[in-house]
């Protein structure tokens, strides 16, 4: 498999449960030596060990990689020494990342005390202390409220534009799809697809439906919006009529107008949009979460 | 896809802005450990073991073992008061360092060895000088309580005795053979001979080398210091297993640090904890308990290379359990057998030779023990331990090595 992820961009890695998104994390960090092929991270060679290539990464484990008796400070100073921050540096900037994750009124509270999204929060803190450039996120919002995901995904969301690249694995379509620029969907060891959103669902063919309510002859309505270009295909159903589209804000004025002159009364429209979660079945047969 | 905006300025978050240097072995090393201390800080239950019970125990076990004063009570039944029985009676009621009470029957002796009034007992037989003298073996019984250390400068007391009175048989037959003299008059000759050759031997014997009474608490605080660093290093090795299972470790690793990095930190702050454990005991046993720990020089090369064999027992225990309660499960039973056959729970030295054998092949508390008896009990210098301590530092290259070996495999299993 080969990806890449710039500045300033959120990359999402998607794959079911074996399909080795954590061995790939694994060597992206360091942990794990790649049996052929390499890894570079701000233009240095990623190895296990010491190397420059681990100054340019952060990763945000998917468990809670803290320890529990100590304080949000503590373990902050902890993995601050570790990544080579001297004892000035050090003080600065455990502040600063309490404040980016919005945890400085509580940095001298032991770990075990906090909130599922604030041990999450402060999991994400310890993976900013050295101003990587790549921040690596590995199911970062597993097992937490809405409220709390939302404002881990505001943050990331933050981090990105501030021009940090993102690599984010997630078992919640909606979040790659709302935070991922760029998508990989990886089965089996090996990258099946790559590209943003909208590319992704029509490489497979994927498009959006209008779905409308009708009264009338559906087939009419189907002979009628057969010339039109931005009509894929149409389904019909009681009552109703699914049309495949291109891009749904362009082809609702020609459907509703072809409607009427085949005398169909259009009741309803509803707008349904192809998802990821369509395109990951088709890719890999698996739902995301098998 | 559109290249990435350039990104707004902000105060906290500048990626590549901050790259640090890579952090030096040592101050991994010093991390690693300050988090462990930070973290047994907090820990009420291991503070108890590690600052309050080995206190308890020395205190418990000190007043229950009477301080030694220099004075070994021993029981004699006597069978014969003339000849062989004459001397051991007057070689036994001579002594200064002995307290000799007269039983009736052997199986009195026993029961006072039990109730603890005395601490050792002989049984002289009627007729032991003719049936010596008459080529036979005569048998001298001797009753000892094998908990009390005086029982063994006894045997070597009466061994002694009866040495001195084969020396003046063998000197009295050789005497009759070659010289043809009547047996009577070979026997005061040798006798004579040999008693201006050996006189005083059974004086010499004393207990303790400063020649001051030993206070009650000196044994047991020694045990409880060697019982204590070893088994709270094991028990601690469940940090080590939580440094693993709450992803710590690995999250360690994605810094610019090394597995031996990381390894080397984790062992010396294993050793430091381990060191700290002894020199608290043997501090507070020094003030609190008047222990005398002999030599400091012994009492601080057996600390250190002992704080080292534990370190690294508790990394191959962190390394090998998997789970944190598994460390303490398999940790206390492990380092309680080899504390008892390493002779903490008792002195090794009135074990069975065998026992002994088996304890010095297989654990460090042995030698460790051992020395810091020696220097405690003898008032022996560096010098004379010499042969512990290169033990000692073979059972910790054995155990660090091993140790770290199995920590940096498990740290790199993924």
């Amino acid at each position: 498999m080969a990806f890449s992820v710039n500045a300033g961009e959120s990359y999402g890695l998607l794959g079911p449960n074996g399909a080795g998104k954590t061995t790939t994390i694994s060597m992206l960090c360091g942990l794990l030596q790649p049996d052929a092929g390499s890894v570079e991270v701000g233009g240095e060679v990623m190895r296990t060990g010491r190397c420059v290539a681990k100054q340019h990464l952060g990763l945000v484990p998917q468990d809670i990689a803290l320890y529990p008796d100590l304080t949000a400070r503590e373990n902050l100073r902890f993995f601050g020494r570790l990544q080579g921050l001297n004892r000035t540096d050090l003080r600065t900037r455990v502040d600063e990342v309490l404040e980016i994750v919005a945890l400085e009124d509580r940095a001298g509270d032991r770990v075990d005390s906090f909130s599922g999204g604030m041990k999450r929060r402060c999991n994400i803190a310890a993976a900013l202390l050295h101003h990587p450039q790549l921040l690596v996120l590995d199911e970062p919002t597993v097992g937490v409220d809405p409220q709390s995901r939302a404002s881990i995904l505001d943050g990331i969301a933050a981090l990105q534009d501030h021009g940090m690249a993102v690599l984010y694995t997630t078992h919640y379509m909606e979040e790659a799809q709302r935070l991922c620029d760029r998508i990989g969907i990886i089965d089996e060891g090996r990258l099946v697809a790559e590209g943003t959103q909208s590319e992704l669902l029509a490489a497979i063919g994927q498009h959006p439906v209008v779905r409308l309510s009708i009264d009338g002859d559906p087939g009419s309505l189907v002979l009628a919006l057969d010339d039109e270009d931005q009509v894929i295909r149409c389904s019909t159903g009681s009552g109703r009529l699914d049309v495949s589209v291109i891009d749904p804000a362009r082809s609702l004025a020609p459907i509703i107008e072809r409607a009427e002159r085949a005398a169909v009364r259009i009741n309803g429209v509803e707008v349904v949009e192809a998802d990821l979660e369509s395109v990951f079945l088709h890719l890999t047969g698996k739902a995301l979460r098998d | 896809m559109t290249a990435p905006a350039a990104p707004p300025q902000s105060p906290l978050v500048r990626p590549g802005q901050g790259v640090s240097d890579s952090p030096s072995t040592w101050t991994i090393a010093a991390s690693v450990a300050a988090i462990d201390l930070r973290r047994l800080v907090r820990d009420r239950v291991a503070l108890f073991f590690m600052v309050v019970l080995p206190f308890v125990l020395i205190f418990a076990l000190g007043v229950a073992f009477p301080t030694d004063t220099g004075v070994v009570g021993v029981g004699v039944v006597v069978g014969e008061e003339t000849g062989i029985g004459g001397e051991l009676l007057a070689a036994v009621g001579g002594a200064d360092t002995l307290d000799v009470t007269f039983y009736d029957t052997p199986q009195e002796i026993v029961r006072d060895i039990q109730l603890g009034r005395i601490e050792a007992g002989i049984v002289i037989p009627p007729n032991l000088t003719e049936v010596v003298e008459s080529g036979g073996t005569g048998e001298v019984r001797l009753e000892l309580d094998p908990a009390n250390q005086a029982s063994a400068m006894l045997r070597n007391m009466l061994d002694a005795v009866v040495e001195n009175q084969a020396l003046v048989l063998t000197a009295a037959r050789f005497a009759e053979d070659r010289t043809g003299a009547e047996k009577q008059e070979a026997l005061a000759v040798a006798e004579a001979q040999v008693r201006s050759l050996t006189r005083g031997q059974v004086e010499s014997i004393t207990v303790g080398g400063s020649g001051t009474p030993i206070s009650g608490f000196a044994f047991t605080a020694l045990a409880q210091v060697i019982l204590f660093m070893f088994i709270n290093s094991l028990a601690g090795g469940s940090s080590l297993v939580e440094m693993r299972v709450f992803g710590v470790a690995d999250r360690a690793l994605t810094a610019p640090v090394t597995v031996a990095g990381l390894t080397v930190g984790i062992t010396l702050s294993r050793f430091l904890i381990a060191l700290m454990q002894g020199l608290l005991i043997a501090v507070v046993a020094a003030v609190a308990f008047d222990v005398d720990w002999g030599s400091p020089a012994v009492l601080l090369s057996v600390l250190t290379l002992f704080a080292l064999v534990s370190a690294g027992a508790g990394v191959l225990m962190g390394a090998l359990a998997r789970t944190p309660d598994q460390a303490v499960a398999f940790g206390i039973p492990i380092a309680l057998a080899m504390a008892a056959l390493g002779g903490c729970f008792f002195p090794l030295s009135v074990a069975p030779a065998a026992m002994q054998l088996v304890a010095r092949v297989l654990t460090p508390q042995a030698w460790a023990t051992s020395a810091l008896t020696a220097s405690v009990f003898d008032g022996v210098g560096l010098g004379s331990v010499l042969v512990n301590l290169a033990v000692l530092a073979g059972f910790a290259a054995l155990y660090l090595s091993f140790g770290a070996v199995m920590l940096s495999r498990r740290l790199q299993r993924r």
